[in-house]
């Protein structure tokens, strides 16, 4: 039993506790992978709060087949689908403002990501198609299995195994681009 | 950026307010939808009530269905105040023949008629009364249908039943008293009174021969004319022999329109009620026949 499974099952018991403990826990990264839906740390952010106002509302049963955070990240990636097919458009932000979201976002990049060579490489990751950018965050950031981000995307391992292998293409592309050098890819 | 303290406290407040709404809803639901539940059951039993009062069986008339069910509409007169008028004719007052029931039974016990009403027809008289001093003050555009006016007099329970036939130039009301008798226990139904209103002059005639003719024949027959608020009404009080029974006849012009009514009074010597029954439609049919407009 994962730590985000002990804390939802305390808050379904009434400890209000359990739900601090899993945003705490899952904030940042829910945001971040909102993020490459969205192309707005704001709106991400806003999303993130609407899944745990949403699981402390409707108290959807979770079911121990995948883990929580697959589970949470499924939830989440449903919310950003509907919102922009709610919306019917690509979030735009003000040049105003896109200084200050590069700031947020960098900033909770830096709280999150925290090494700076990966920071970067989230960075280039969101140059990218949002189905690459999509599932290099899970596959990279989140460490999730192939089976659980075909899990979160609803797509089939297959899928998700040609897609790693095209977006890992890109991303080298867009490494080379910057500049960068990233062995490990 | 929210820390994840901002945002648990964020979510946490929302929940809560979430609830407080919900719980607000829920309370008004609950509310408005026993409001909403206690007029559907009042609108129930009223139509239930009306449903009921306007399909009752009526022996003299198998014609009676739903189709004929009209809402009571006739003034309703208080049974001791004789006050209740049908809404419908608070446009349009009519001028009624007395201010109050008690001038017009005075008149008609002692101002014309007085001791020559029939020791029978007494304790009846009331009757006519009321129900001409009802048709004064009714609504004269009726429709055809069924008019139920129940009472409780003298521990019996009667359920005045006015039947109204509106024809292409006139109205024809019959007033039936349903009696549930406590005594013999059974329902008998008599016409008490029937009124017709019709400005054809053959009904005219036909009316005024008829009880011409029976005040020829008979010389118990009484003949009145009461002129009262410059109209002029004929009356008559007749015990007639071959239909064995009393009555009281009335006609009387107003507006160009010629009303007529009959009073039937049960018979003080008769065979049970059902010789009354059968001597009251006898003499109903007679009057029908030559009113038929």
């Amino acid at each position: 039993m994962n730590n985000g499974e002990v804390n939802y099952r305390r808050f379904l018991d009434g400890d209000d506790q359990g739900i601090v403990e899993i945003i705490k826990e899952y904030k940042d990264a829910l945001i971040l992978f909102l993020n490459s839906y969205v192309h707005n740390i704001h709106i991400a952010e806003e999303l993130a709060e609407d899944v745990f106002f949403s699981l402390v509302v409707k108290k959807p049963k979770y079911l121990p087949k995948y883990s929580f955070k697959t589970w949470l990240f499924t939830i989440g990636r449903n919310r950003a689908l509907n919102t922009l097919r709610f919306h019917n458009k690509i979030i735009t932000t003000d040049n105003a403002d896109i200084l200050h979201l590069q700031k947020d976002e960098f900033d909770i990049e830096k709280a999150y990501i925290k090494k700076e060579e990966k920071i970067h490489l989230h960075q280039c990751i969101q140059k990218l198609l949002p189905q690459y950018s999509e599932i290099l965050y899970l596959a990279y950031f989140e460490m999730l299995s192939v089976n659980d981000i075909a899990t979160v995307t609803k797509r089939n391992a297959r899928q998700i195994t040609n897609l790693l292998y095209r977006a890992k293409g890109a991303l080298k592309q867009q490494l080379l681009k910057e500049g960068f050098e990233y062995e490990e890819l | 950026m929210k820390s994840y303290k901002e945002m648990a406290n964020s979510v946490i407040e929302r929940r809560d307010a979430y609830l407080l709404r919900k719980r607000k809803i829920k309370k008004s639901i609950l509310q408005y939808g026993t409001s909403l539940l206690c007029i559907v059951i009042i609108a129930v039993i009223a139509f239930h009530a009306g449903y009921h009062q306007g399909t009752l069986p009526s022996p003299n008339n198998p014609s009676n269905n739903q189709d004929d069910f009209w809402i009571p509409s006739l003034p309703y007169l208080d049974k001791d105040t004789l006050q209740g008028v049908d809404p419908s004719t608070q446009d349009e007052p009519l001028d009624p023949w007395f201010t109050n029931f008690n001038d017009f039974e005075n008149w008609l016990i002692t101002g014309k008629l007085g001791n020559n009403i029939p020791s029978s027809l007494q304790n009846d008289k009331q009757y006519l009364a009321k129900w001409v001093y009802m048709w004064q003050n009714a609504d004269y555009h009726l429709k055809t249908g069924y008019y139920y006016r129940p009472t409780i007099e003298n521990n019996t329970l009667n359920l005045g039943e006015i039947e109204v036939k509106s024809y292409e130039n006139g109205y024809r009301i019959y007033y039936r008293y349903h009696v549930n008798h406590d005594t013999t226990c059974d329902d008998f139904n008599a016409y008490k009174l029937n009124i017709f209103v019709n400005d054809s002059p053959r009904i005219q005639e036909d009316f005024q021969n008829e009880y011409k003719n029976a005040h020829e024949k008979d010389s118990r027959t009484i003949y009145n004319k009461i002129i009262f608020n410059q109209v002029t009404y004929h009356v008559f009080v007749g015990d007639s022999s071959s239909e064995n029974c009393n009555f009281i006849g009335i006609y009387w012009e107003q507006d160009s329109n010629w009303y007529y009514g009959y009073y039937l009074a049960s018979k003080k010597d008769v065979n049970g009620y059902q010789g009354v029954i059968k001597n009251l439609n006898m003499v109903k049919t007679s009057f029908r026949d030559h009113l038929q407009p």
